[in-house]
């Protein structure tokens, strides 16, 4: 008989967890102002912009799919969209500029979608040249000059803040765009656990076959995941620019294998049907707080990218045998079928 | 399948299409503008005009136009036509595209221009086509490319130390000459941006003993995002942290934001190469305290002069000196190598004087 606890203890996130616990422990044994709300504070703010992407990701390698190309969907959208502004010198309600890059990003990432749903072709394929052709397109477009100067009204986002503390040495905040995290959370969460559009995601990354046989829509599912991809990702590029005041056509691309990571790390199963939320936003954690607290535990800039990826390979190296001990345990169904009538199993 | 089949050729179609319009569209350059007035006939010639009556054609070739930077140095290159009456003009390609480069060079060669000064996307790639204009007797000047061949002359603003120096210099100055100070590189294999933090290390080393590094060389990748997490985390972990140096042009952009969000305007100091239009907005608030850079306009000017010197056949040698700003007693490293001390500080009293 499985207890909740049992249960509990054998689930990946038990793991991702345990591994949170650990190195915050380790870093808060080297430098003890690790411990303070401060730096959940900056992690929180750190953890805005990939964490959008992170969950979004998810999504789509729950669905079956790997998207690399959604930091070029973000930059592009996030460039054209201030380029915009900028030269319109807008004075008005900063949801515009928002909005606009949401909507670049949605066109983009439905781009995607129909390609991969029409052509039934890998994910990881067509978006590794979308990647190319959206960012190229848009530098061709408008060129490559970065906005230095943000109108006024997105920079007066940047520096809104949801809570500020001040301590006796520090002062720290969580700046309001920490809510489109939320945000985008909550959304995911809702439709994975509580719609008929969630278990078709599950379905499709699980077998794609199947699920088209059970009766869910294999192309609109394809396409509503890299439309919210790109929806998300427009999202994130213009909270960026919002967070460094600057936009500049260069930034964020070369991000997608940590946020892909981090989305491995929280127990997503690589090659789809499985992932859950809480899982993600543990990996979003390891992967942030690894990144931005070496300093502290006096690791050498020199040494920071190895020690990241130590911590990348051990925690993917634990989902990836929980995955193996958990696929060791079913029953061999295949070899029953090949071995009673030889025949094959369709496998999508 | 099949429907498969029917769409992609429609797609590939489409995809061809396109890519032959970008092509096509990246043609289009216009020919080098207007070329300021020729020769100034008789006496009334500038006091600088070329002693001989020969008009020399001077073309230099930028990375990539339509930017800030290379627009300041068309400055440089305009003044200098001014100056000495002598037929100088810049062009480029509107991407930063090493083989935009080679066709504009080639067909620089083809109208049998004097001199072409160079800003090479990438040296290697520009090696053949340079040699072919040096076999056509024409004089290479290059710049930014210390590792070039066919060159008759490299000429750089300064050298990556000496330039780190005058960082540290700064930053000593402010802080008293003690006290915790920290790096930043764009990324730890950035050549440029390494020298620039060694030179400054080098100096406080040998000058300021009382200055103290703290975690050196934090990696901002380029983006001011980054440097900004990582200052806030080195204020944490390091809380008499009062020094900053950094390197890629976003880098103080982003220290700058954290110094401002932490209200340490006052106690902190923050120093780097930047461009007023990154770094403009917090040297007014106080956050960014001095940055550093050279002026493309006056390697520009530098290397149309240079040029200029070479094709009227006079001496080029250690200790020399043009009339570009910061180009004064230059220092000539194997005969092929010219280094200035070019390097120009902006704070908030000069940064209005810079428009890039």
């Amino acid at each position: 008989m499985k207890t909740a606890l049992t249960k509990a203890v054998r689930s990946n996130e038990f793991y991702v967890a345990l591994a949170v616990v650990i190195l915050c422990l380790i870093i808060g044994m080297r430098n003890p102002a690790f411990f303070t709300i401060h730096t959940a504070f900056n992690l929180t703010r750190a953890a805005v912009v990939p964490g959008i992407m992170v969950f979004a990701v998810m999504l789509g390698i729950i669905a079956g799919g790997i998207d690399v190309s959604f930091p070029a969907i973000a930059v592009s959208s996030m460039f054209l969209t201030s380029r915009f502004f900028e030269s319109i010198e807008f004075t008005g309600p900063v949801i515009l500029p928002i909005l606009m890059s949401i909507a670049i990003g949605t066109a983009l990432g439905l781009f995607n979608g129909v390609i991969i749903a029409f052509f039934k072709l890998p994910a990881f394929i067509v978006t590794l040249g979308t990647a190319h052709l959206f960012h190229g397109v848009f530098v061709w477009l408008i060129g490559a000059r970065p906005v230095h100067r943000l109108p006024p009204p997105m920079e007066d986002m940047s520096r809104a803040e949801l809570i500020r503390i001040t301590g006796e040495v520090h002062v720290s905040s969580v700046p309001v765009t920490v809510l489109f995290l939320l945000g985008i959370i909550a959304v995911v969460y809702f439709i994975l656990n509580y719609t008929m559009l969630g278990r078709g995601i599950y379905a499709i990354g699980g077998d794609r076959v199947s699920a088209e046989r059970a009766g869910f829509s294999v192309k609109g599912i394809t396409i509503f995941v890299y439309a919210f991809i790109g929806f998300a990702s427009g999202l994130a590029g213009i909270l960026h620019t919002i967070h460094s005041r600057l936009s500049i056509p260069t930034d964020l691309i070369g991000s997608e294998l940590l946020i892909i990571a981090a989305a491995v790390l929280g127990g997503t199963h690589i090659g789809g049907g499985r992932g859950t939320v809480l899982g993600s936003i543990l990996g979003l954690a390891l992967i942030t707080i690894a990144r931005n607290n070496l300093v502290m535990m006096g690791v050498p800039s020199t040494a920071q990218t190895l020690v990241v990826g130590v911590i990348i390979v051990i925690g993917t190296g634990i989902s990836a045998y929980q995955a193996m001990k958990k696929a060791n345990k079913l029953p061999r169904i295949l070899e029953k079928t090949a071995d009673a009538g030889g025949g094959t199993v369709a496998k999508g | 399948m099949k429907k498969f089949k029917r769409y992609l050729k429609p797609m590939l179609a489409l995809v061809l299409v396109f890519v032959l319009v970008a092509c096509a569209g990246g043609d289009t350059t216009p020919p080098p503008a207007a070329a300021p007035p020729a020769t100034t006939p008789g006496g009334d010639a500038p006091a600088t005009a070329p002693d001989s009556d020969q008009v020399f054609t001077i073309a230099t070739v930028v990375k990539l136009t339509g930017v800030a930077w290379f627009d300041r140095m068309e400055e440089g290159v305009r003044r200098f036509a001014a100056d000495t009456g002598h037929d100088a003009f810049q062009t480029g390609h509107i991407t930063a595209d090493p083989a935009e480069q080679v066709r504009i060079i080639e067909d620089l060669i083809a109208q049998g221009v004097d001199a072409i000064t160079v800003v090479p996307n990438s040296t290697p790639a520009l090696e053949a086509v340079l040699a072919r204009a040096r076999a056509e007797g024409i004089v290479v000047i290059s710049h930014e490319a210390t590792d070039i061949i066919n060159a008759d002359f490299n000429i750089e603003a300064f050298t990556n130390e000496d330039y780190g120096a005058q960082f540290g210099r700064a930053l000593a100055e402010m802080m008293g000459g003690e006290g915790q100070f920290t790096t930043f590189v764009g990324s730890l294999t950035a050549t440029s941006h390494n020298e620039w933090v060694d030179g400054s290390l080098a100096y406080l080393a040998a000058n300021h003993p009382g200055m103290v590094l703290v975690a050196d060389r934090n990696e901002s990748a380029e983006d001011a995002t980054n440097a900004y997490n990582r200052a806030l985390e080195l204020f944490m972990a390091y809380p008499d942290l009062v020094g900053f140096q950094g390197s890629a042009s976003t880098d103080v952009a982003g220290i700058g934001r954290a110094v401002e969000e932490l209200g340490r305007e006052d106690t902190t100091f923050v120093v780097g190469t930047s461009v007023v239009s990154v770094a403009g907005q917090f040297l007014e608030s106080g956050a960014i305290n001095m940055i550093g850079f050279w002026d493309p306009a006056e390697a520009g000017y530098a290397m149309n002069e240079l040029a200029l010197r070479v094709l009227m056949g006079e001496p080029i040698y250690d200790g020399m000196s043009l009339r570009a700003q910061g180009y004064q007693n230059l220092t000539l490293v194997d005969d092929q190598f010219l280094f200035g001390s070019g390097w120009v500080f902006v704070t908030r009293e000069n940064m209005h004087e810079f428009d890039f």
